[in-house]
């Protein structure tokens, strides 16, 4: 049929192949980039939290909401920066990982980027990780973070 | 609720909307999930809405300082964590009633291809939703709502079986939800494709009409109705229908959507081989 032939035209144009990226090399990525993110924000909190410790000792509070703010600042730009550019953050380049909008194909912009990370994050985490564990059984390797806000990680495999 | 007590297996098979569809009750795997995400979802905006409201007390409490002793402190203090707590519990009824009886599913059913359609093949209606939507105290205990699912044919819990309603499962929407990774280029082929346009040959028209019949309706069909492709191209006939609500799919509009998709692919073939 014609239709057939539309949908074998497609899988022939791609050169590179591209797999859903798999459980444990997402998973590696993601606690690479924790790792990242925290050697800029926890260095920051330290000294904030001494210095606030020496003028003010009652403002316990206020620090931990600088840093919590600084932390979605940081998550902000760092996730931001490299989706939009690059189409994937330091520890997912290291693993040959890819996150695209799996409606349009292009990189992420900023504000999508934030609303995976943040958001989408915090929904697979909340009903018991499995939003998460979710991703292993599925053929499209979906958490609920890439349902809900369209997005699809790639594992670019060399032929 | 009389609708619920006539539950024959002979009417599974009903016309909603000009389609006709086989609804099949959700698989109870799919449900647990998308109750995951609607959770998820409503956790994630509780959390939101908790850190908000500690940060605004807390402001409060530091710009009026002297206020948590008095009496008129605490009587305030009480009402804001009584007002909190309404306000939560609103927002997390609301959320199922309002996607339910407006869209028919809410985002987790969305994402799994489930919705909440009527036993009867009637319209949703705000009662029923808020009817199934007081009995999800009963169904969150687990236990009745499971039970309830494996005795009902049409796996319904107990709110659902006081409703009239089922949740129903489509491998189409689920389909839609899932993603075909392609490039750009390739995205706009199919983009262009797909939409739709006016018919110009009446007599392909109606000979395709009887073909379609066949295949469509009486499922001789040479299609391979599990090819992705084929999938999302459904949805995206059904998403083009329910964007209007004025606008209902009926049968027709759908045979005539695939002729004139048929039409221009066989028209396109003809102008390649051409040239």
């Amino acid at each position: 049929m014609e239709i057939a032939s539309a949908s074998e035209k497609i899988s022939v144009q791609s050169a590179d192949r591209l797999v859903p990226g798999g459980f444990w090399r997402r998973f590696l990525a993601v606690f690479l980039d924790g790792i990242i993110v925290a050697v800029v924000t926890v260095p920051v909190a330290m000294i904030l939290g001494i210095l606030v410790a020496f003028v003010a000792p009652d403002a316990a509070l206020l620090v931990e909401a600088i840093t919590r703010i600084l932390n979605l600042v940081v998550v902000y730009f760092y996730y931001g920066h490299f989706y939009s550019t690059k189409g994937a953050t330091p520890g997912k380049m290291v693993l040959n990982l890819r996150v695209i909008n799996s409606e349009t194909g292009k990189n992420l912009t900023y504000g999508e980027a934030f609303m995976r990370e943040v958001f989408g994050k915090l929904i697979s985490a909340l009903p018991l990780l499995i939003g998460y564990i979710v991703a292993a059984f599925r053929d499209d390797k979906k958490a609920f973070h890439d349902m809900i806000f369209k997005t699809q990680v790639l594992q670019q495999e060399k032929n | 609720m009389s609708t619920a007590l006539h539950q024959t297996p002979e009417n599974q098979g009903e016309i909603y909307h000009g389609f006709q569809a086989n609804l099949k009750p959700a698989p109870l795997v799919k449900r647990f999930l998308a109750s995951c995400v609607d959770y998820g979802i409503l956790g994630a905006l509780f959390y939101v809405l908790v850190i908000a409201a500690i940060a605004v007390g807390v402001f409060v409490l530091a710009a009026l300082s002297g206020i948590k002793e008095s009496l008129i402190g605490q009587i305030l203090m009480i009402t804001a964590i009584a007002l909190l707590v309404v306000g939560l519990l609103s927002v997390y009824h609301i959320y199922f009633i309002y996607f339910e009886y407006k869209k028919g599913r809410t985002p987790g059913k969305k994402l799994f291809g489930l919705s909440v359609v009527t036993v009867d093949g009637s319209p949703r209606t705000k009662s029923k939703m808020v009817i199934r939507e007081l009995f999800r105290y009963v169904d969150t205990l687990v236990f009745p709502a499971v039970i309830c699912i494996a005795m009902t044919d049409r796996k319904q819990r107990v709110g659902d079986l006081m409703a009239g309603t089922f949740v129903a499962y489509s491998q189409t929407q689920e389909a839609g939800s899932n993603f075909i990774y392609i490039k750009q280029a390739d995205y706009n082929y199919i983009f262009e494709l797909v939409q739709p346009k006016p018919v110009i040959d009446s007599k392909f028209m109606d000979d395709f009409l009887l073909y379609a019949s066949q295949r469509f309706l009486r499922g001789i069909s040479e299609f391979d109705m599990k090819d992705p492709y084929m999938l999302s191209l459904e949805q995206q006939v059904r998403e083009y229908f329910e964007n209007d609500n004025h606008k209902r799919l009926d049968g027709r509009s759908a045979l005539l959507f695939f002729a004139e998709h048929c039409y221009q692919l066989d028209l396109k073939k003809r102008l390649e081989e051409k040239g």
